[in-house]
């Protein structure tokens, strides 16, 4: 019987950046993180709510700084990236299999997207009060 | 295992040994768990996440919104409605654990394999510990009348 060793593969580091494919699947991995961080932020936003006004208007006035406000943009710009490329890999990964044939991949990341958008309009309107 | 199956399925037993080792290490309790909650937590980030952000941090520097609807006491009204609060608790949940199993991924596709259980205890430590914070804050204390005061 041999003895069978793992295959480990050697890439070089900067392998991401050769190909816009490989690149956006980078960008969706850091959004993926990003969504992590900004779940951070509002958990840390409920806990000052809990420790009174001034400590929640300090957080809030913390967010809405023009630094923060540039970082937050650029975090938008990836969990967009993210939002996207995961209704897409979602499509082509678990096929609609409603029909006879399998619905097309694009046809499903569009039913998938007039979703999102539905679920966002509820979401303002729920809880935001629309725009 | 008889010796046909094996002749016909070459690498059978090695898949079959890797399971086995994987079964021994618990491996296969922790990893389906963290695998469906990453799941979960796309789902919550990919459809919730940017409607989110728009509205709690990007509606006001835009311009859309007057400052007072991110204050205070718009999110006290927030709060007043049980929905909310569970909505936010699946928020910050689903994205920490989301976000936690990404980045250990990313990490052991960096080659830091050998640290996988550090990130393990560190990466989903922080995801349960901020869950569990997030229930705490958005349910329990207010809405069940738990208190814990180390947390307060």
């Amino acid at each position: 019987m041999p003895r069978f060793l793992p295959y480990t593969s050697k890439r070089p580091a900067g392998w991401w950046l050769r190909n816009p494919r490989y690149l956006l699947f980078q960008a969706r991995e850091v959004g993926g993180i990003l969504t992590a961080a900004y779940g951070l932020v509002l958990l840390y936003q409920l806990r000052q709510f809990h420790r009174g006004p001034s400590a929640f208007e300090w957080f809030q006035a913390m967010l809405q700084s023009p630094p923060v406000v540039l970082l937050t943009f650029v975090v938008f710009g990836f969990i967009m990236v993210h939002a996207l490329t995961w209704f897409q890999s979602l499509a082509r990964a678990q096929p609609v299999a409603l029909t006879k044939r399998p619905m097309p991949w694009r046809q499903a990341f569009a039913v998938t997207v007039v979703l999102w958008i539905l679920v966002s309009v509820v979401v303002l309107y729920l809880f935001f009060g629309g725009l | 295992m008889d010796d046909t199956t094996s002749a016909w399925n070459p690498g059978l037993e090695n898949v079959r040994a890797d399971a086995e080792r994987r079964r021994a290490r618990g491996e296969v309790l922790l990893e389906p768990m963290v695998w469906g909650l990453f799941s979960l937590g796309g789902m919550v980030t990919a459809f919730l996440f940017p409607v989110v952000m728009l509205a709690m941090s990007l509606a006001v520097p835009l311009g859309l919104w007057p400052a007072d609807r991110i204050g205070f006491d718009a999110y006290a009204g927030r709060l007043a409605d049980p929905l909310f609060r569970i909505f936010l608790f699946a928020l910050i949940g689903g994205s920490l654990f989301h976000g936690a199993h990404r980045l250990r991924h990313m990490l052991l596709d960096a080659g830091l394999k050998r640290a996988d259980p550090l990130w393990i205890v560190i990466l989903y430590g922080i995801a349960a510990l901020g869950s569990l914070a997030a229930l705490y804050y958005a349910l329990l204390r207010d809405v069940f009348g738990i208190r814990l005061p180390f947390l307060d």
